[in-house]
């Protein structure tokens, strides 16, 4: 059985090109907007990874990272955040929060797969 | 690399303070009016970019789809050539037997020649049973005569005597029935073996063209797995080519992010500005280039507003390099 991964993003061409990749590489995968419609697209699901951006609207990806800690069934379930913010201060609060790993965009599809490969072990 | 966009040379000082205040208030006016135009203008370009990113990166998705299939129907040929290869091991097999048959129905006609000299020794022994029964029968008849001329004491020697000619007749009719029936059998074989040398040179020509035609379509069908085969070997390296390629297309389908994201950054930054000459109070210069830094996000947009804005620019922190991984 493939391993489920839920994209989180406002972008829908990011959204595309995860799911390109992602599937290509014999990954299911779920899309969302943003953190209230992941947290919605969570609910009576089973993920193995979560991918998301960092800068959306209506919930951005930190406190989604914070809100998925909370979960009890999700608690365990490893963060990679995928985000154009490349300062340490930023990535600093996504480890806080709790995430597992920290992409700059774009990334280059061989060395998210490895990295998603890794996270997923 | 662009030049910089204001020439410092070029700006006139103004003293007067009438002047100023005049110079100030146009250009607080033209900001009011026109950085909500620009602000409009930049978030309409970039929706409209987004739509047709995100409207191009839908098709991609598509097109790499059809390739994802396209490659997994190119190993199932391969799978095809190995059902092949299978069915020209089965023909090797038949044309082999086919050959194994006829070498053992030749060597089955050699074994029936050689019976057949047996069938000579048994037509002598029949005749030599013929030649002992004519033997006895006349010594059975002498006996009989001697018998005669003993006279009465002679008539129980006579009734041996019959008896012994009776036997006598009666093996040499089973001398000439095993002398027909040998002969018979003799003349069977002699009429296989010439039979079998009579098809042998008409049988080797079927299994010959028989042999060829099934080498000949074995070879075809080789030709035609190997032409599969280099077929398969350049779908794969299309395969691989075009997967190459649209790893690159990925990374270059999310540099509209990006523009996105630092089209924003300046609406933000227009609005600030905007913000700042609508309340009437005096804009400091540090203030809002700090404030239009501090929204940045990426590497470039902080390395831009460096080489631009030269000094002004606040302090910077450590960065992570684009597309590198840090684990936690």
């Amino acid at each position: 059985m493939s391993k489920r991964i839920l994209i989180v993003d406002d972008s829908g061409s990011v959204r595309s090109v995860l799911g390109i990749a992602l599937k290509g590489a014999g990954y299911e995968v779920v899309t969302a907007e943003d953190g209230v419609d992941a947290l919605s697209k969570l609910d009576g699901q089973r993920f193995h990874l979560i991918i998301s951006d960092v800068n959306m609207p209506n919930m951005d990806g930190i406190t989604l990272v914070k809100e998925v800690k909370k979960l009890a069934s999700y608690k365990f379930t490893p963060i990679c955040m995928l985000t154009t913010e490349a300062g340490e201060a930023k990535m600093q609060e996504g480890r806080a929060a709790g995430a597992k790993a920290w992409i700059v965009k774009p990334f280059q599809p061989p060395k998210l797969l490895d990295a998603v490969s890794k996270l997923i072990a | 690399m662009e030049e910089r966009v204001i020439d410092e040379q070029a700006l006139v000082v103004i003293d007067a303070p009438d002047e100023q205040a005049q110079v100030a208030a146009g250009y607080k006016s033209v900001i009011k009016h026109s950085f909500p135009v620009f602000a409009g203008q930049i978030k309409d370009s970039v929706a409209i970019a987004d739509a047709e990113i995100e409207s191009l990166a839908g098709d991609f998705e598509g097109i790499v789809d059809y390739v994802y299939k396209t490659v997994s129907m190119t190993s199932q040929d391969s799978n095809g050539e190995e059902a092949g290869g299978d069915l020209l091991v089965r023909l090797e097999k038949v044309s082999t037997s086919l050959q194994e048959l006829v070498a053992l129905k030749q060597s089955s006609a050699l074994e029936l020649k050689e019976l057949s000299t047996f069938t000579k020794q048994l037509q002598e022994m029949a005749s030599d049973v013929g030649d002992i029964s004519r033997q006895t029968n006349l010594l059975a008849i002498n006996a009989a005569i001697e018998a005669a001329r003993a006279g009465e004491s002679g008539s129980g020697f006579a009734v041996v005597a019959d008896e012994v000619r009776t036997l006598a007749t009666r093996a040499g009719q089973l001398s000439e029935n095993m002398i027909t029936s040998v002969s018979e059998v003799n003349k069977r074989f002699s009429d296989f073996t010439s039979n079998a040398e009579k098809t042998k040179t008409r049988e080797d020509d079927l299994v010959e063209a028989s042999s060829s035609t099934i080498l000949e379509a074995i070879e075809k069908q080789r030709a035609n797995e190997q032409s599969l085969t280099d077929v398969s070997a350049s779908l794969t390296d299309i395969s691989n080519q075009i997967g190459n390629k649209i790893a690159q297309a990925l990374v270059a389908l999310q540099f509209q992010d990006r523009v996105s994201q630092t089209l924003l950054h300046v609406v933000d930054g227009l609005r600030h500005i905007y913000g700042e000459a609508a309340s009437g109070n005096a804009i400091d210069s540090s203030t809002v280039m700090a404030q239009i830094h501090s929204t940045y996000t990426t590497t470039n947009e902080r390395d831009r507003h460096m080489e631009l804005a030269g000094e002004e620019s606040v302090t910077t922190e450590e960065v992570v390099d684009d597309g590198e991984t840090t684990f936690f």
